[in-house]
């Protein structure tokens, strides 16, 4: 049990089981752990941000150049224009960097290695992104299926590639966070393990178990890097996204 | 009683032109090896760059399969529409494909770091 790899990543209820008709909203770990990193994130911000001076402290510079980061990771994607949904991208990017950090801790649940978060947070891009191209540009935003310089004769299946193509996006949207945070957390979980079934079974076994722990320490750095990333490679590919809705037709 | 002072401050100057002529050449070379140093997607090893390939083109299978299955769902016809969906699922597979290749290859230098 203490050595299954996957164990970290079970569903456990806290208190009473709360049922609103067909929906089962009990609380639970993951719950837990989505509400610490909102907390987190949120309680960081205010601090930072408490004390506006002119030269900024550690905290405050940290808040002011998390948000130059965003605000340039817009601009650079979705452009100027893009920036309205500088609130809706800092909050994803907030969140899921708080949500990855959390699980960096030992014995803390990973809330972003549940497909059903990292999909619920995709399928929210995905929406917001039809809403709003819709919204914005009316029927001008099935542009963004009709790619320019295609020969009439075969536009059809182009554009029933494109639609595809689509609708795919929020699939491989979740899953690339999803499956970074489950495949590193189960393979910190392994080397780990490695460590103590190897280290008891005597002197050997202690000397060689060095290895693994080695490992251990590296691919937890390395997992650090993961989690800062995956977080902003959400956030791009949403800004990515929005650009679509913002300028359909490329 | 001032020309004593006066050459002091213009040497003053100088040595503040210089010193910022200095700086600039300083950070200069200090964001070329930033920017060098910084990892995009594509360079962190081929694990990332080939799960992100991996996942993009089984997502456009899947999705492309899975929306023949519907229409056959909705036709009750025989298994043409899981085949025609398949197979527009591999061609959206391999432009999901395409463009992210065109996306990881744009970011070789990212403007703003990784």
């Amino acid at each position: 049990m203490a050595k299954d790899p996957t164990h970290q990543f079970q569903i456990q209820t806290i208190g009473e089981p709360i049922l609103v008709g067909p929906l089962d909203l009990t609380f639970t770990n993951s719950s837990l752990f989505m509400v610490l990193a909102s907390a987190a994130i949120i309680l960081l911000l205010m601090v930072s941000t408490s004390r506006r001076a002119l030269v900024p402290g550690r905290m405050q510079s940290m808040a002011e150049i998390s948000y130059e980061f965003v605000a340039d990771m817009i601009r650079s994607t979705a452009g100027s224009d893009g920036l309205r949904f500088f609130p809706f991208v800092f909050t994803l990017f907030g969140f899921i960097l708080m949500a990855n950090m959390l699980g960096m801790f030992p014995y803390f649940f990973t809330t972003t290695a549940q497909i059903v978060v990292t999909s619920a947070l995709a399928l929210l891009v995905f929406f917001i992104v039809i809403g709003y191209g819709v919204f914005k540009n009316g029927f001008g935003f099935l542009r963004v299926f009709v790619p320019s310089g295609v020969p009439i004769y075969i536009l059809p299946f182009v554009v029933l590639i494109e639609v595809i193509s689509f609708i795919s996006r929020p699939v491989s949207h979740s899953v690339r966070l999803f499956a970074n945070m489950l495949a590193g957390h189960i393979l910190l979980k392994v080397f780990a393990g490695f460590v103590a079934s190897m280290a008891g079974i005597g002197l050997v076994g202690v000397l060689g178990a060095s290895l693994p722990l080695f490992m251990t320490v590296a691919l937890t750095a390395l997992e650090f890097l993961v989690a800062f990333l995956q977080a902003y490679v959400f956030a791009i590919l949403t800004c990515i996204y929005l650009n679509d809705a913002l300028h359909p037709g490329h | 009683m001032s020309d004593p002072n006066k050459p002091k401050r213009d040497a003053s100057i100088s040595e503040l032109d210089e010193f910022e002529q200095r700086l600039q050449a300083r950070r200069a070379t200090h964001q070329a090896q930033n920017a060098k140093r910084e990892p995009s997607e594509a360079e962190r090893g081929g694990l990332a760059a080939g799960l992100r390939y991996g996942g993009e083109f089984a997502a456009g299978v899947l999705i492309g399969a899975g929306l023949g299955f519907l229409v056959d769902l909705a036709t009750g016809a025989p298994p043409w529409g899981l085949f025609i969906g398949a197979m527009l699922g591999f061609a959206a597979g391999v432009r999901n494909v395409v463009r992210a290749a065109q996306d990881l290859n744009a970011k070789g230098s990212p403007p703003d770091g990784a």
